[in-house]
């Protein structure tokens, strides 16, 4: 793991907070880092001076993470308190016997919306000020400190209450209260969920975000399931390597890969691989990667794909007593990769993790399509 | 100069900085040169505030890609605008007033 990779996994270890906050900051960090050690190496550093020196300017991600977990918890009492006058406000009014809202009419006109995005069979009105955008199984929205996405949904035959509502759902004030909170319903047999992400929105904001809203269009259609290629491991004598392609559907896709020093006697998504691991000797090694895309997250990434002997852990959650386990995320351009190596043992030998590695690096790697 | 300094002014100058749109880096290394490299922070301590800046309303920031390079970039809002002119008076106001003293010393 190189000294950015261990910086950004310790940041990531220690910040506080909601997810996507987090992860924003994480993806923020590691591009910035990624430019500041290229800008050092185009004056003339060598590479690795280079990666040293950003980051002993960018201090010790203790620090950092001390700052950003103090704004979080301020933010987070501010929006406690908020919600607190709020619901004090609604109680008083309710009280009062105020109805203002009777006659079911916004008060302020939503502004002039200027145009339209288009792709996958969405497209929607971006209002006027607004910015949006439509990849692969997602709509983004963004305008008047309001964030909103559209992420669609593969059809199954299941029925599936969630996604029973058969028009875009107007927001309120209340949807933009948890990262968690979210709507669904179907379009033309296609099945979407509208995320509002935490905010304090004005009524006029809402309002717009509405007329957008309102402007999303679908038409039926297959757009998703172009077939993605696995990585594949060489075949070696001592291993047994194997792989299983996926499908690019509306969330993304996933492929696993394999390599084991005994016969792979696991589902290609079950990890931890018991039954293997259970055949596996002292000596063992078993390495499995996933390379899959969510249409509207991206992995955080750590590690390497240097296996580093003292990053091999047992505390993954229903890793068998003793095993060892190495991890990484790493990015590529349309895929993220995940890497477990497991061990027999938490402290494997020298020569089998260099072993592991030999394998680990004949890993060929497919190209995605984009989107 | 040592960080206890500037300590309270960070705000003045990241949105000083963001007069014109720039990632994290581009803002550090903005301070860096303009500064001539006198400012003794870690690089790292801009982010939490420009993240603090942003949910205060007084930044907005967008992803931005540069030669397949992803950036989130950032820009002063009207109301950031405004901050920036009352802690730029502040500023002009505590400097002159140590000025004062010192040169009357």
């Amino acid at each position: 793991m190189t000294s950015r990779d261990e910086l950004l996994y310790e940041l990531g270890r220690t910040l506080r907070g909601a997810r996507r906050a987090r992860q924003r900051l994480l993806d923020e960090i590691a591009e910035d880092l990624t430019d500041a050690i290229d800008h050092e190496r185009a004056r003339g550093t060598a590479p690795e001076v280079a990666e040293a020196l950003v980051v002993r300017r960018f201090g010790k991600p203790a620090v950092v993470a001390t700052l950003w977990n103090r704004e979080q918890t301020v933010r987070r009492r501010a929006i406690r308190r908020n919600m607190l006058v709020l619901m004090i406000a609604v109680a008083t009014a309710g009280g009062l016997g105020i109805t203002q809202y009777a006659s079911g009419k916004n008060s302020l006109s939503a502004t002039r919306a200027s145009q339209v995005i288009r792709g996958y069979g969405m497209s929607l009105r971006v209002p006027d000020g607004w910015s949006g955008r439509i990849t692969h199984g997602l709509v983004r929205l963004r305008g008047a400190g309001l964030r909103i996405e559209i992420r669609e949904s593969s059809p199954t035959n299941r029925v599936d209450p969630f996604f029973r509502r058969r028009s875009v759902p107007a927001l309120r004030a209340s949807d933009f209260r948890s990262a968690e909170h979210h709507l669904g319903f179907t379009l033309a047999g296609r099945r979407f969920a509208v995320l509002p992400f935490p905010a304090r929105p004005s009524q006029p904001a809402i309002d717009v975000a509405n007329s957008a809203l309102r402007s999303f269009s679908v038409k039926a259609g297959r757009y998703y399931g172009q077939p993605l290629a696995p990585a594949m491991f060489a075949k070696r004598p001592g291993w047994f390597v194997g792989a299983r392609a996926g499908k690019l559907l509306a969330e993304g896709g996933q492929t696993e890969t394999w390599a084991a020093t005994v016969p792979y006697r696991d589902a290609p998504s079950q990890l931890p691989p018991h039954r293997t691991l259970a055949r596996l000797p002292r000596d063992g090694v078993i390495i499995w990667v996933s390379l899959s895309r969510d249409s509207a997250l991206r992995q955080r990434p750590f590690n390497s794909l240097s296996i580093r002997r003292r990053l091999i852990e047992s505390t993954f959650e229903g890793l068998p007593k003793g095993v060892g386990l190495y991890r990484a995320s790493v990015r590529q351009a349309s895929y993220d990769i995940g890497l477990w190596v497991f061990f027999k043992t938490l402290h494997p030998r020298a020569e089998v993790v260099a072993r592991a590695q030999v394998q680990l690096d004949s890993l060929r790697l497919p190209t995605w399509p984009s989107g | 100069v040592p960080r206890e300094a500037f300590s309270g002014h960070l705000e003045l100058l990241l949105l000083a900085a963001l007069q014109e749109p720039r990632h994290g880096y581009g803002v550090i290394e903005h301070v860096r040169r303009a500064s001539g490299g006198r400012f003794d922070y870690p690089d790292g301590t801009v982010y939490p505030a420009l993240h603090r800046l942003e949910a205060e309303g007084l930044l907005k920031s967008r992803w931005s890609e540069v030669e397949g390079r992803r950036r989130r970039v950032y820009e002063i809002t009207p109301r950031g605008k405004k901050a920036l002119a009352v802690h730029r008076r502040e500023w002009e106001r505590f400097t002159s007033s140590v000025a004062a003293v010192v040169d009357h010393a």
